[in-house]
């Protein structure tokens, strides 16, 4: 019993402790590729970082596109360099879109910025803006 | 003249020159180390944070808590900022890669360059300023413009997150108040792989692991800790101007891969981000307010009591609390309609669903669709491959179909602002009865919050103690004895929710009175675990209710062991603002070892004065023993 006591002291030195989080290595191995490595000075160019964000908040982005707004959709119009005045309509228009936008549920990040970039170049609103990416 | 003698002439020339040059680099390099020694810069505060210099115990020395030889440039930089500050302007005058990211010293050291520039003025024909390509790319990418406080609230499920953490994110520059996620984010972290168990206590008590500053994107962390680990987030804006956030920027590149070592208590995430915040504005002093424990919340409190720096403060409520809200929000049949999608998608063509209006059917469908991505993220463990499910794409078909009639609902966070709360540390006096003898209390507690306090700035229903003491003094007998000692006591008990059930838990760790014939006043160490369920009503106050089977284990000295199944059960009830009441009954069969049944009960009350004081009264009994008392709890 006197083991266990000792054991429960230790721990709860180790928990009080544990202020913060550890590294977490499948976290920190992603940075790998941004400029934000704690390493390499890589530089990432815009359709990187639309293709980086799409893939990893794919979800996200589908549930904001379905609804028609939200801050992943915001950030990818930002990225996309949409103007704060067009962003209205482009939301309006993703989310007309969204059947051609994710056709299944299997759709991909990469199928999706191709469809995305398909359907813009079909509307006047938006041609001019794909011209420039 | 023959081309031998002339290439000799030429030789000797260019020797003469670059003999010249040099004598130029030495002369200018000891004009720049004795302007630098005259006006002592290695004693300003500017140089002291660059190279996270601090005092020692005693004053009289200072050390760097930098643990990696490559940080500094002089062989005794870490103790030595004179030498350090010498050695620093002689390399600027040197191409030779140093630093943990090797390169030249100007690039590998742009913050203590560019400090150094303004405060002698460099010459740049005596000390020309090298290129540092690799240094603008990653600062052109990083796009810093502003710097956000971004703290996570506790995580019970995780014995490193039960007091939440703190990062450092780097708001982007052009709109980024929109578009946080695709900011960076700089915390400290100890690099603990290949540490379990035992060591990791140890080794983070004692210094024995590793930590280092790392940057990470803004989105992949909101993934892990709002969407995974059902965290609420409190962003705190913080006001910083363009050379503030240029000093910053260029610290942390030089801080790159830099090795320091990580103790638990005091050299941890939160306290760390305090030095970074030192080097953006030196006239600030906020490390050195910590002397023994530091946790994120206290972090908080100080930089929200520091004039002018905190400015905006955002919630951005975890996926979970989302859900609960959205749950809460809906009428009887509407909860229904949910479950309903929430079992089968197929319900978004049934007439009933049909039949609402549009803007409910889109919260309905919005709350449904929250609830399945969590599943699967959880499921695939959070990485961004979610496995395609059909019925998610159903409601999402659906939901579009539907247009923008935004379902505009504002989502509170459930753990309130930190710094709000009251403070993590309590001490307390009390005065009370057991078993007939008067008694005087002193308890102590290190941290941090338990079920009676105010709610504020806690998460609710989520109560974490660790190292409480309580000392009586007998005025009748003059004995003076310890009567409890807790290491470690963690409840948490969220209400019952169909859609997101989460299990009510209580872990105890700790000396209890255990009082036997001939001894009033024994103690027995005791360890208890309990995992049940608990609900919330609403009449006539909020109360929470909980039933948790458990099993305890209980060892006195001179005293056989005994173990045995117990329940424990009761209410936790809010009358009033900061006024709490709690009951609780605990009936344990022990067993194993030493066979008996006990009963403990408590009734507690705590009445908030203010933030940081309140009176608690306690009347409980065990073993035939009754006690109260009543007292004054001050936090600080």
């Amino acid at each position: 019993m006197k083991t266990l006591s000792k054991l429960a002291l230790l721990s709860v030195l180790a928990l009080s402790a544990a202020a913060c989080t550890v590294i977490d290595p499948s976290s920190s191995s992603h940075s790998s590729s941004s400029g934000g490595d704690s390493k390499s000075a890589s530089l990432m160019s815009r359709e990187q970082r639309i293709a980086r964000f799409t893939e990893n908040n794919l979800d996200h982005l589908k549930r904001d596109i379905s609804v028609g707004q939200g801050e992943y959709l915001s950030s990818l119009a930002s990225l996309m360099q949409i103007e704060t005045a067009q962003r209205p309509a482009f939301f309006a228009f993703v989310q007309g879109n969204f059947t051609r936008l994710f056709p299944s549920a299997q759709t991909r990040a990469a199928d999706m910025l191709a469809a995305l970039d398909r359907e813009m170049r079909a509307d006047p609103r938006f041609a001019e803006r794909v011209a420039l990416n | 003249m023959p081309a031998a003698v002339r290439a000799g002439a030429l030789l000797a020339i260019g020797v003469l020159l670059w003999m010249s040059g040099a004598r130029a680099d030495v002369d200018y390099l000891a004009d720049l180390q004795r302007r630098a020694a005259e006006s002592r810069l290695a004693d300003h505060r500017e140089w002291r944070v660059l190279l996270h210099y601090r005092r020692n115990g005693s004053g009289s020395e200072v050390m760097s808590d930098a643990d990696d030889p490559r940080f500094f440039l002089a062989p005794g930089g870490k103790t030595d900022p004179a030498a350090e500050l010498a050695a620093t302007l002689a390399a600027f005058f040197s191409d030779d890669p140093v630093g943990a990211d090797p390169q030249p010293a100007q690039c590998a050291f742009v913050a203590r360059y560019e400090w150094l520039r303004q405060a002698l003025d460099f010459d740049s024909g005596r000390l020309p300023a090298r290129p540092c390509a690799a240094y603008l790319r990653w600062k052109g990418e990083l796009e810093a413009e502003a710097a956000t406080l971004v703290f996570t609230s506790a995580y019970l499920n995780n014995p490193a997150s039960l007091f939440g953490h703190t990062l450092l994110r780097l708001d982007r520059r052009g709109g980024s108040g929109s578009t946080p996620l695709l900011a960076y984010a700089v915390g400290y972290a100890a690099d603990d792989r290949g540490s379990k168990g035992l060591m990791y206590g140890i080794k983070g008590v004692s210094g024995g692991f590793s930590g280092y500053f790392e940057l990470q994107s803004y989105d992949r962390l909101v993934r892990n800790y709002s969407d995974i680990e059902n965290r609420d987030i409190w962003e705190y804006r913080l006001n910083f101007n363009a050379d503030q956030m240029a000093r910053l920027i260029a610290h942390l590149w030089e801080l790159r891969g830099v090795r320091f070592d990580y103790f638990f208590f005091t050299e941890n995430c939160a306290w760390q981000l305090l030095t970074l915040l030192e080097v953006a504005d030196p006239s600030r002093d906020l490390s050195s307010r910590f002397v023994l424990w530091v946790a994120p919340a206290d972090v908080l409190r100080l930089l929200s009591s520091e004039p002018g720096l905190v400015g905006a403060v955002t919630p951005r409520p975890a996926r979970g609390s989302a859900i609960r809200r959205r749950y809460s929000a809906l009428s009887a049949p509407e909860r229904a309609q949910a479950r309903a999608l929430h079992d089968d998608v197929g319900h978004v063509e049934a007439q009933a669903f049909r039949v609402l209006p549009s803007e409910r059917q889109a919260l309905l469908l919005e709350l449904a669709l929250d609830l399945r991505q969590r599943g699967g993220m959880m499921a695939g463990q959070g990485e961004a491959d979610v496995p395609p499910d059909e019925g998610v794409h159903r409601l999402l078909s659906a939901r579009s179909a539907l247009g923008q009639r935004a379902s505009r609902f504002e989502i509170a966070p459930f753990a309130g602002r930190p710094e709000l709360g009251h403070a993590s540390h309590r001490a307390g006096l009390a005065l009370g009865q057991r078993g007939g003898q008067g008694f005087i209390e002193f308890n102590a507690r290190a941290s941090f919050h338990d079920l009676l306090e105010a709610d504020a700035g806690y998460a609710p229903e989520a109560g974490i103690e660790l190292l409480s003491a309580s000392v009586r003094h007998r005025p009748e007998t003059g004995n003076t004895r310890l009567n409890a000692l807790t290491l470690i006591s963690i409840e948490s008990l969220p209400p019952f929710n169909p859609l997101l059930p989460r299990p009510a838990w209580r872990a105890h760790a700790g000396w209890v009175p255990s009082p036997r014939p001939g001894c009033n006043d024994c103690l027995a160490f005791r360890a208890d675990a309990w995992a049940g369920f608990s609900t919330e009503t609403r009449w006539p106050w909020r109360g929470l209710w909980f039933a948790l089977p458990g099993l305890v284990a209980e060892h006195a000295a001179d005293q056989p062991g005994r173990t045995g199944p117990g329940v424990s059960a009761g209410l936790i009830a809010e009358p009033g603002v900061g006024w709490k009441l709690s009951a609780r009954v605990t009936r344990t069969a022990y067993r194993w070892g030493e066979r008996s049944e006990e009963t403990r009960w408590a009734l507690a009350q705590q009445y908030t004065l203010k933030r940081d004081l309140a009176l608690r009264a306690d009347w409980q009994g065990s073993g035939g023993v009754r006690e109260f008392s009543v007292g004054l709890l001050v936090y600080f």
